[in-house]
């Protein structure tokens, strides 16, 4: 009996769960976390700055930050990013739709495997940079 | 109005009638306070409703704004022209740009109603401003987008600006922009007309709308006629730009009326139900007070009267509540202790002290009625005196207390031999007693009074000092009330006195009844000695 009603609890707290917005993890070890302000400050410091909008295709045509390169994280490939940024210390700068789009997330965890070390991270995404109203290209 | 002139009933009535007249007063309050708070909350409710439809437009215009600025902004060529800025030749450039801009359309042209753009440097001076003839705007930056732009860090003065403002009392959207990206040129405002874009609350709220300027110009309005005036009710909502200066106001209409009209009715309800509850507990209250009030205490008091007027032997019964029964009762105590002590008194009063028969008094009251009844009646009235043959000297030789030993014993012995109901003995005075004998002829009034003589002279109380018999004896005068023959009951004792003097003359211990005139026959005396 007991047995049945820790399955049930079990089974009703997985349910639940799964009904959550997914959310990106908090931090990621290797990954330095920024802000949209931290990110404007890093593309002015920093001009060999890789900058990846793992969003879709279509999301990225709506607007993106200058200079962005347009790659979702399902279209990333060992051979073919590794022969892109040859640099393991290649900064590059990840952002996705914001907290609830893994996207990014899962594109600097595939970055960290392939030895990229100097990544940087805007968690809060577009929606952050649309909040703030920073400039975007189309 | 003097207190003492009110009853408790009256009271109670009062107090009753001005609870309920307060308590329908209150809830009249009460309800029309509640209605007017639920009316003030619903319409609470509405302006909340206009508020959020209001920030839903204004977040829209935003968003449409800073995408077209975005575009506008990001146009290779015009960053580059801005770059240098002080050259005549770009300028001009800069203004045929944004001149065609205006007048040739642009990417969401429809929707947004573009006044103006403006160009700045990057120290936010005015460069150019697009020529359009019939407005005139301020040749600067307004006032609360220069505020917020000024003084910024490298990285904040990337942020694009919105904010809405006011020039000739009309409302007026600007978004400041960086022209350039990265490479900042400087800074492009585009201004709006917000009115164009607020105008989409209509159709959010389904609510007939005006939109009114800080002068009190109507603006926009849509769905409102002469109906809508009369029958709905105004909502406002100010909207404000981040620094709270009024931009314009937007005026929503509700339909209030039938709400107001349903809460009306149930304050009616309300305050019917409440009535008719007042009511029923005081005409309950009422009942309550009569059965275990006022019935009691007005039984109480009739009775109370009944033995105030009547006999002390009356009771008060008890009646309802605790209260009352105490009060009955210990009335009732009252008036038994009183009664005990009336009749105490009244035997006192009327009774000799020593020998416990009537006294002087007693008789004299008793006397003159059974005079005057008998005369009414036309029946005979037999009145006997006597008195102790040497009394004076049986005092003398056996002493006071055995003289009132005496008189106790004459008084015993004449009280026994008097059986028939009305006879009545009293003591006359020292050693003297009377004896009324109602209805009762001459003969049977002698007969009477020689038993009495000769019950003394038998009780054998030794008299050694008399000189009539070596016992005590009687000596007794009496008279006869027969018709007319006497006016008044002292006559009659009179005459009986008299009789008692002439047999203590003749001879002591003998009877003398004086002889009834209007009889034809005389009694003789007989000498039972």
């Amino acid at each position: 009996m007991q047995g049945v009603l820790v399955v049930l609890f079990a089974l009703i707290t997985y349910t639940s769960w799964g009904m959550e917005k997914p959310t990106a993890p908090e931090s990621l070890s290797g990954v330095q976390i920024v802000t949209a302000e931290q990110a404007v400050a890093l593309i002015l410091s920093t001009p060999e700055l890789v900058i990846l909008d793992t969003r879709k295709k279509e999301e990225y045509e709506k607007g993106h930050i200058e200079k962005a390169i347009s790659l979702t994280d399902t279209d990333m490939f060992k051979l073919n990013f590794q022969s892109t940024y040859p640099d393991k210390e290649q900064p590059m700068l990840l952002y996705c739709n914001g907290v609830h789009c893994l996207r990014s997330s899962n594109a600097a965890k595939k970055c960290l495997q392939w030895g990229y070390s100097n990544l940087y991270w805007m968690r809060g995404g577009w929606q952050e940079w649309m909040n703030k109203a920073l400039p975007v290209t189309y | 109005m003097k207190i003492e002139r009110l009853s408790i009933r009256q009271l109670t009535i009062g107090v009753i009638a001005l609870f309920g007249f307060i308590s329908i007063i209150i809830s009249f309050f009460a309800s029309t306070y509640f209605l007017n708070s639920a009316l003030k909350y619903q319409y609470h409710s509405f302006a909340r409703v206009i508020q959020i439809g209001s920030q839903e437009s204004v977040n829209n215009l935003r968003d449409i704004l800073h995408k077209i600025a975005s575009t506008l902004a990001t146009n290779r060529e015009l960053g580059q022209l801005m770059e240098a800025h002080d050259n005549v030749s770009n300028r001009k450039k800069m203004q045929a740009s944004i001149d065609d801009i205006i007048r040739n359309g642009f990417v969401d042209v429809a929707k947004v109603n573009l006044l103006a753009i403006r160009l700045y440097s990057i120290d936010l001076k005015p460069l150019v401003q697009s020529q359009r003839d019939e407005l005139i705007f301020t040749e600067t930056l307004p006032e609360i987008i220069r505020l917020k732009a000024s003084n910024r860090n490298s990285v904040e003065r990337f942020k694009a600006i919105f904010d809405f403002w006011t020039y000739q009392q009309r409302p007026y959207f600007s978004i400041l922009i960086p022209v350039g990206g990265f490479k900042l040129k400087g800074y492009m405002e585009l201004l709006v007309d917000p009115v164009f874009n607020l105008r989409r609350i209509s159709g959010i709220l389904q609510m007939p709308i005006k939109i009114v300027s800080v002068d009190g110009q109507v603006l926009y309005e849509k769905g409102i006629t002469d109906e809508t005036l009369s029958s709905m009710h105004p909502i406002e909502y100010e909207l404000r730009s981040s620094l709270y200066e009024p931009i314009v106001k937007i005026v929503a209409y509700t339909e209030a009326e039938s709400l107001k009209q349903e809460l009306i009715q149930t304050q009616a309800y309300t305050t019917l139900i409440f009535l008719a509850l007042t009511m029923i507990s005081l005409l309950f209250a009422m009942w309550i007070f009569k059965h275990y009030l006022f019935d009691p205490l007005s039984k109480m008091i009739t009775q109370i009267k009944l033995i105030t007027e009547g006999s002390l032997q009356s009771r008060v019964a008890p009646f309802g509540l605790k209260e009352f029964s105490l009060l009955a009762n210990n009335f009732n105590i009252m008036t038994k202790r009183l009664h005990e002590r009336t009749e105490i008194l009244d035997h006192l009063s009327k009774n000799d002290a020593l020998t416990g028969i009537p006294n002087r008094r007693y008789f004299e009251d008793t006397f003159e009625r059974e005079f005057y009844r008998s005369k009414r009646n036309n029946t005979p009235l037999g009145l006997l005196i006597l008195d102790i043959d040497f009394f004076k000297k049986y005092n003398d030789h056996y002493g006071h207390q055995q003289g009132d030993h005496c008189l106790q014993k004459v008084a015993q012995s004449i009280s026994n031999l008097l059986v028939r109901p009305g006879d009545f003995i009293a003591r006359y005075g020292g050693e003297e007693f009377v004896i009324i004998l109602p209805d009762t002829d001459q003969d049977g009034v002698h007969h009477i009074a020689e038993q009495v003589r000769s019950s003394i002279w038998e009780l054998k109380v030794e008299h050694a000092s008399s000189q009539v018999c070596d016992y005590v004896t009687v000596s007794i005068g009496g008279a006869v009330l027969s018709g007319n023959n006497f006016e008044n009951p002292e006559a009659l004792l009179k005459q009986a006195d008299d009789m008692l003097y002439q047999a203590k003359e003749e001879s002591r211990n003998k009877v003398i009844i004086a002889k009834v005139k209007s009889l034809p026959f005389s009694q003789p005396i007989k000498n039972f000695a």
